[in-house]
């Protein structure tokens, strides 16, 4: 529900409202490690990204960290350590390959701090099918006409606490936006829903893919807060903004997330 | 038994003091031409100025002296004192009625008593306002507003522009109780805060406690906002309205039977979404965006010792967006009241009392649909005692009972193959009581103390269930209770003791010390409030907010009571404050308390006041200066950090002036520090998005905020009996861009972030037509 939440309603209220740039004196902050750490049920090797957070001031650039010791395992005691690849800060897993239903764990050791964090990989929820409809709203926002819309219809299991995402692959690129929601209000049910995270306009020829994935409680915890407080996902709207909940441990930002995905194609017409 | 004999002896010293045997003399303080009842008017004499009393909530005195001739003086802000011999030999019935006329001057007396209850009244923190003064002072779309005029009172800050609420000394906005004829207004904003549910048309009478509440009010922490309606002509058939921009209102009020009953229906209609159809978007044509409501109220005197009231209220606001989004909301308040008159002494009000607030959203994708509502609902009865003894002794006591429903969602789906499940998220019931007694003493002509004690109970209800938690959220146990079993209880003292000590007719030093306490508590996670928030009772896991204040004040008036003056400070301790952990949830949960933090407050502050209450030119300046603070252990690392409404510097400068009887003008400058806020002081890159990393809680400071508003009333000629006016108004006249929300972009060209302000409004210039007849 949360997609519709205020945004629609404030919407109204911004319609009179204009915006300026402003200078306010920004402290500076300690870097922390923020860590970006996926490992899904698709086959090897998964990329963790390490970078740094930097001061409000500064350009856009990320410092990188490198030289890190990584171990990614599994509660069956399989293990891997983690190569840090050409590009700095990314390194890649050598040999475990990601099973639903299995608990991962990934220790990081990295200028001089130790990290941990453990994440469950939930059982694959199929997407059954796809299909495209015009739409107003959701699609386009609540100002744009009707809209090409991407539906996914899946069998959301009988036991509550399923959590999803959605993604959208265009024409082979990843699309940004991610949408994110649970079965708290559809459980048990056969589930149609739009992609509601659908930024650029379809046309006819392109190919859409839609990976649904399967996350645990603990990462839609995480990507929901991190929506809160990101400009596309209605940042600026929570009474006291908080940085992401995380499952690392140590002072770092990000998330260790292992998730299952099923994928679906089409061809828009 | 201990509680009988203490009272016992309460009563045997009381009367051991009043040895002679004075004669009462009681009645009503009424509006000459319309009947309508005066609230809080002082009944004196010259020949005893010290002694004298205030009409009550329902414009009954009671005032006993020794017998003698004496000449009555009776005053209320706005009308013409009344001077009136009297020869008191028995006890005697007198209904006083004031003329708010033009002043004759055959008609000047001069008396000796002086319009000082300010000073001499032992209640501090509290604050009066008179309906004539609100109507004066300009206000956003020229829509008169208490919500908005109580704002520019010392110790009473606004939640912004765009922010429902408001706060006082330091307390949140869930933590004022907003009655409306004795009824509890859940939610006292329309269209997000710009409007406040009160019409003022319909509104008589408003007073305002920020500290020392009288023992007869309990239930919410900060403050009691006491709103009364307007009883209606009793004399004969009226009419009043207002067609405006944006909004248009009209007020009816006749005699059922001439001084016995009346009525008043009065109703107010916006059209705000009209602007929408201008939008260039076709679904914001489509759109609406409006809200309306209605007050009524009716009463009837039976014989002389009683009187009946029914009143109620009704207002929704609706929003929606084509056929795809719905959402409305709104207040229904319903009140039946017994006045009786037990003996020339004491007076006895019943009230029955019916409360509902909720909200629905309605929302349409292709053919499925889905309709949520949730909401909160109260029955409450309540009797009150008001025991003129004699002049040194006035004694209030009473009961109060509510039995509160909190509705937290229900999802209803509908439409062919629908994804959503209905659902009926478990419903909370809890009973709330409370017994009072107070007694107001005068010691000397130099010393009053009123003093009190509130006992309130309240307890969760079955059926239920009551979970508790682990510090991780999860389940740890449950207890279920059965439908009508208690289950968690908490049981307060709430001690309210008030003092003065009058150093002579225009100074006097005031104290108070009281205790509150809040056992419903409204969950909000949004930067404003908005109509979702969602009111929880107290429960295993979430104790009962407590507040604590000390405060001490000086009153002073000059120049024969033109001007007064006050300084008052405070300070205040809070316990069982709530927060949020991260992304927290509210809607519908039923884990919901898993989600809280709890806390505690501090606040304190200095409150400057100068009020000029009569001549051409009225008005006042009042100044605020306060830390509110808050301290939670998961919250910056458990240290004091500054409240959102923390706000150092809060100033308010209201002045109206009459060029002649047919134009006046008016105008009000607010300024005050910007609100805490909190404001990312690094960033990261997640995800390719840039998103900002937080250190600490309110951290920062918002801009400060000042804005001007400008308004001119022209009254027409009188025709017959046909008065009308002209009503401009320009809000923020010198166009200041206040910033209403801060956000953090990065340049296209430089990669570079900065920071950028959204502001509402620049100028808002409105015209009225006002009529009445």
């Amino acid at each position: 529900m949360k997609y519709f939440s205020f945004l629609l309603f404030l919407s109204s209220l911004f319609l009179f409202s204009c915006t300026e740039r402003i200078d306010l004196n920004i402290k500076d902050s300690d870097a922390v490690l923020v860590v970006e750490a996926n490992i899904t049920n698709d086959a090897g090797p998964y990329k963790v990204k390490l970078s740094k957070t930097i001061n409000f001031d500064l350009p856009n650039a990320f410092p990188t960290v490198s030289n890190a010791f990584m171990v990614i395992s599994d509660d069956l005691g399989n293990k891997d350590t983690l190569v840090e690849s050409t590009e700095k800060g990314t390194y890649f897993t050598q040999h475990i390959q990601g099973v639903e239903g299995r608990t991962y764990s990934l220790s990081i050791d990295a200028e001089g701090k130790s990290y941990l964090a453990s994440c469950s990989m939930p059982v694959v929820v199929k997407l059954d099918s796809i299909f495209v409809q015009a739409i107003a709203g959701p699609g386009g926002g609540p100002g744009a006409g009707p809209q090409m819309t991407i539906f996914n219809v899946f069998q959301d299991p009988a036991a509550l606490g399923n959590s999803y995402q959605t993604a959208q692959i265009v024409n082979g690129t990843m699309q940004e936006d991610l949408s994110l929601f649970n079965d708290d209000n559809v459980n048990g049910n056969k589930v149609t829903i739009p992609y509601f995270g659908q930024k650029a306009k379809l046309v006819p020829g392109d190919s859409v893919i839609m990976e649904l994935r399967s996350l645990s409680k603990t990462s839609y915890d995480y990507y929901n807060t991190l929506d809160e407080i990101s400009s596309g996902g209605g940042g600026g709207q929570a009474a006291s903004p908080q940085n992401p909940t995380t499952n690392l441990s140590g002072g770092a930002l990000g998330y260790f997330a292992a998730y299952s995905v099923s994928r679906k194609g089409i061809r828009i017409k | 038994m201990q509680k009988i004999s203490l009272l016992a002896l309460f009563f045997s010293l009381v009367l051991g003091l009043s040895a002679q045997k004075p004669i009462t003399i009681s009645g009503n303080v009424k509006d000459e031409k319309t009947g309508e009842l005066l609230i809080g008017a002082t009944v004196t004499t010259q020949e005893l100025p010290d002694l004298g009393a205030f009409s009550n909530d329902y414009g009954f005195y009671s005032l006993s002296l020794p017998s003698g001739t004496y000449t009555f003086v009776v005053q209320y802000l706005g009308y013409q004192d009344l001077v009136q011999k009297i020869e008191l030999k028995e006890p005697s019935k007198m209904d006083f009625k004031l003329s708010t006329g033009e002043v004759r001057s055959d008609d000047v007396i001069i008396t000796d008593v002086k319009a000082n209850d300010n000073v001499t009244k032992t209640q501090m923190g509290a604050q009066h306002l008179s309906i004539q003064e609100v109507n004066k002072v300009p206000v956003i779309f020229g829509e008169r507003d208490i919500l908005k005029t109580i704002q520019l009172l010392p110790g009473i800050k606004g939640a912004g522009e765009g922010g429902s609420g408001f706060y006082v000394r330091g307390g949140s906005a869930d933590q004022n109780l907003i009655l409306l004829d004795e009824a509890t207004v859940y939610n006292a904003s329309h269209l997000l805060g710009f409007f406040s549910v009160f019409n003022s048309d319909a509104i008589k009478d408003i007073t305002v406690y920020k500290g020392g509440m009288p023992a007869e009010y309990g239930g919410r922490l900060s403050s009691v906002l006491d709103i009364t309606m307007k009883d209606g002509n009793n004399q004969k058939f009226g009419a009043e309205g207002g067609i405006g921009l944006i909004a248009s209102r009209l007020t009816l009020q006749a005699p059922i039977k001439k001084d016995k009953g009346s009525f008043i229906v009065s109703g107010r209609r916006t059209y705000a979404d009209v602007f929408l159809k201008l939008a260039p978007d076709t679904n914001l044509q489509k759109s609406t965006l409006y809200f309306y409501d209605l007050n009524t109220k009716i009463n009837y005197q039976f014989g002389e010792k009683d009187r009946v009231y029914v009143s109620g209220y009704f207002g929704r606001d609706k929003f929606g967006l084509g056929s795809l989004f719905g959402f409305d909301w709104g207040n229904k308040t319903a009140t039946v009241r017994w006045n009786h008159l037990i003996n020339d002494k004491m007076f006895s009000n019943t009230s029955l009392i019916y409360t509902d607030y909720n909200y629905q959203i309605k929302i349409s994708l292709g053919t499925q649909d889905i309709k949520i509502t949730s909401g909160i609902q109260d029955y409450n009865a309540k009797q009150d005692f008001q025991y003129f003894l004699n002049t040194r002794n006035t004694f209030k006591f009473g009961a109060n009972s509510i039995y509160h429903t909190f509705i937290p969602g229900v999802i209803t789906a509908g439409g062919e193959g629908s994804n959503f499940n209905s659902k009926d998220f478990a419903k909370k019931y809890a009973w709330e009581n409370a017994v009072y007694a107070s007694h107001e003493y005068k010691f000397s002509n130099h010393f009053n103390m009123n003093y009190g004690l509130r006992v309130s109970a309240f307890s969760l209800m079955g059926p239920g269930t009551f979970y508790s938690y682990n510090a991780a959220g999860a389940r740890t146990d449950s207890t279920v209770y059965a439908s009508g079993k208690i289950g968690k209880t908490y049981i307060y003292a709430e001690p309210r003791v008030a003092g003065n000590w009058i150093i002579n007719d225009a100074s006097s030093v005031k104290f108070s010390v009281s205790r509150n306490v809040q056992n419903v508590h409204l969950l909000s996670n949004s930067a404003i409030g908005t109509p979702t928030d969602r009111w929880i009772p107290s429960s295993n896991n979430v104790k009962s907010g407590i507040s604590d204040q000390v405060s001490v004040g000086y009153f002073r008036n000059f120049l024969k009571d033109k001007f007064e003056f006050s300084v008052e400070t405070y300070y205040k301790t809070l316990q069982n404050q709530i927060d949020y952990v991260a992304g927290a949830s509210l809607f519908g949960n039923e884990d919901v308390e898993a989600q809280l933090l709890y806390g505690k407050g501090r606040a304190y502050g200095l409150e400057l006041y100068l009020h000029k209450k009569v001549g051409k030119f009225t008005g006042w300046i009042s100044y605020t200066l306060s830390r509110t603070e808050r301290k939670f252990d998961q919250i910056n690392e458990g240290k004091y950090f500054a409240a959102k409404q923390d706000r150092t510097h809060d100033v308010s400068i209201v002045g109206m002036y009459d060029l002649s009887p047919r134009l006046s003008v008016a105008a009000t400058w607010v300024y005050y520090t910007g609100n805490a806020v909190t404001l990312q002081s690094g960033k990261a890159l997640i995800n390719g998005q840039v998103i900002p990393y937080y250190t600490e809680r309110n951290g920062y400071r918002m801009p400060a905020y000042h804005r001007l508003d400008l308004g001119v009333d022209w009254k027409f000629k009188q025709r017959k009996n046909y008065n009308s006016s002209l009503n401009f108004s320009v809000y923020n006249a010198y166009g200041r861009k206040n910033a209403y929300s801060i956000a953090s972009k990065e340049d296209v060209d430089t990669k570079l972030s900065y920071l950028e302000k959204t502001y509402l409004f620049r100028w808002v210039p409105s015209v009225t037509y006002n009529f009445k007849f």
